[in-house]
């Protein structure tokens, strides 16, 4: 015969598997080996080399940090800066399709923002309708992008922001958009990023006429020297391979397009960018790079230099 | 077993289980380097994951629920060189205008992956809503072990020593030295160097 004891201990038992799964990830894998498995691989596919470069970059400083970035915080940036926004960001990225897979990026660029992919509609009757970008830019913006010179290209691409085609273009669908986009108070995505941004100087404008030493002083000067800049920022997937990760979802509310990810995986990225360069990274990096030379020279046998001085 | 005595076991067999934490980042660093990087190498990789769900996994190898694609085009940015920092007084062999350096062997240097380029593909799969933000994520971190695994062999040693080679020469000739010869060491523990295996190993890594 079934007591209310025994009613009370089996919810009792019931609570502590609840409370467990959620807290206890060793539980949760028990759990899963058992009753449900879920897993994911990836098939065999071909890495291609795309671009080989010859560069001479010397790294003279590294950091390496965390930060956490949220939806919330991209959505005040955009509210202050329109250009961040989304839509924007993601024209611009449609401009760079553009130039790389011509007509046929051209066409699922509409597809997918028209979100065409359940009717069959044939292309050139929506390339007339009113759709975030309008046909008579593209078309511009085609006979530009045909003539296959980056320089243009690029041009195109950072000065889009600020030209009035451009604006006019996708001022009307623009806001729609944002007033659609900036909305939905719940949503929110907290991520949690860990990289590595590295600086240093270009070796390709140096030449020998730079290099000076002054005898009295011992002291070797490198007139001429470029700005470090920052070599290389980057939040990988992985922070240490296997053992610690790039992003770290620490919150999530309502469903997220990868688009909207990707902005706030950039909002880490430009966050850890600032922290390291709060932090001194570009100070370090010149002065690094004075220590590297001196202990260079030394191993060359160059003794009488006790002093390197780099002047910009 | 009496129940009190059972919930006092699962309470301490909770405390137990909920003591495993991930690892973090106590501090963030700035520390000074000196690497010389010659060859910049952008990947392009594509990616191709299943999800595979089980019901009941231990029973005849369990019920199969789903299996939903996931396309992505990836793009990964690799900077290879030297670093200087490993460089030590016996690898430099002065002789009057003569010099030989024996440098330090060509490693990667730098691996980008970056986020803001991944693209997903909507022409060929249509349900990738069913795969979540946490998936996906999983995805990624497979394709950079994938790429990273793959980095050995493709086989760019020689170019980056070329570069560097063109780098340096001018400049121990700036320093007054006629004859210059400049050699790498081999780092046979290191895994970016796999001339030797690299069409076999690369044969069967594909071929799984």
């Amino acid at each position: 015969m079934i007591k209310p004891k025994h009613i009370f201990g089996g919810l009792a038992i019931l609570l502590a598997c609840i409370l467990l799964y959620q807290n206890s990830t060793a539980f949760r894998m028990l759990f899963k080996g058992l009753i449900y498995s879920n897993k994911t691989y990836l098939e065999k596919t071909v890495l291609a080399i795309k671009e080989v470069n010859n560069i001479s970059e010397w790294i003279t400083a590294e950091y390496y940090g965390e930060v956490m970035f949220s939806w919330k915080e991209y959505q005040e940036l955009a509210k202050i800066d329109p250009d961040t926004s989304f839509v924007r960001f993601d024209a611009i990225n449609s401009l760079e399709q553009l130039y790389t897979w011509k007509d046929t990026a051209r066409k699922s660029y509409f597809r997918e923002h028209l979100k065409l992919s359940h009717k069959k509609v044939k292309f050139k009757d929506y390339a007339q309708k009113d759709s975030l970008v309008q046909t008579d830019l593209f078309k511009d913006l085609k006979i530009i992008l045909n003539t296959n010179d980056k320089r243009t290209y690029n041009f195109v691409r950072d000065h889009a922001l600020y030209s009035p085609m451009f604006n006019k273009a996708i001022s009307r669908p623009l806001r729609k958009k944002e007033r659609k986009f900036l909305g939905n108070p719940k949503k929110d995505l907290v991520l949690l990023g860990r990289g590595w941004i590295k600086a240093g100087f270009g070796l390709d404008s140096l030449s020998d006429d730079q290099f000076k030493a002054e005898e009295k002083n011992d002291t070797l000067v490198i007139s001429g020297m470029p700005h470090p800049h920052i070599i290389s920022s980057h939040i990988n997937p992985w922070f240490i391979p296997k053992k610690l990760k790039g992003y770290e979802i620490v919150f999530s509310k309502k469903k997220f397009k990868p688009e909207e990810v990707k902005q706030v995986k950039v909002g880490c990225l430009r966050k850890l960018e600032q922290n390291a360069l709060e932090t001194g990274l570009m100070e370090e990096a010149w002065k690094s790079a004075e220590a590297s030379v001196l202990g260079m020279l030394q191993l060359l046998g160059e003794e009488k230099i006790k002093v390197v001085r780099f002047i910009r | 077993m009496q129940p009190n005595r059972l919930l006092g076991i699962i309470f301490l067999f909770c405390m137990a289980l909920s003591a495993c934490q991930a690892p973090s980042l106590d501090i963030s660093k700035v520390k000074a380097v000196s690497k010389l990087a010659s060859l910049e190498v952008k990947l392009d990789k594509m990616l191709f994951a299943q999800n595979q769900s089980k019901v009941l996994p231990f029973l005849f190898g369990g019920i199969n629920l789903n299996k939903a694609p996931f396309i992505a085009y990836t793009e990964a940015s690799i900077l290879i060189g030297i670093d200087m920092d490993k460089l030590r007084g016996q690898d430099i062999d002065i002789s009057g205008a003569k010099i030989s350096l024996t440098l330090p062997p060509v490693e990667l240097l730098d691996f980008s992956y970056p986020a803001e380029k991944f693209r997903e593909d909507d022409i060929y799969v249509t349900a990738k809503d069913t795969w979540s933000m946490h998936q996906k994520e999983q995805v990624y971190q497979l394709g950079e072990l994938e790429i990273r695994e793959m980095i050995p062999y493709l086989g760019m040693e020689e170019k980056a020593q070329e570069n560097i080679i063109m780098l340096l020469t001018p400049v121990l000739r700036g320093m007054g030295f006629e004859n210059i010869e400049i050699n790498f060491q081999e780092d046979k523990d290191s895994d970016f160097l796999k001339r030797e295996e690299s069409i076999e190993a690369l044969r069967e890594m594909i071929t799984g």
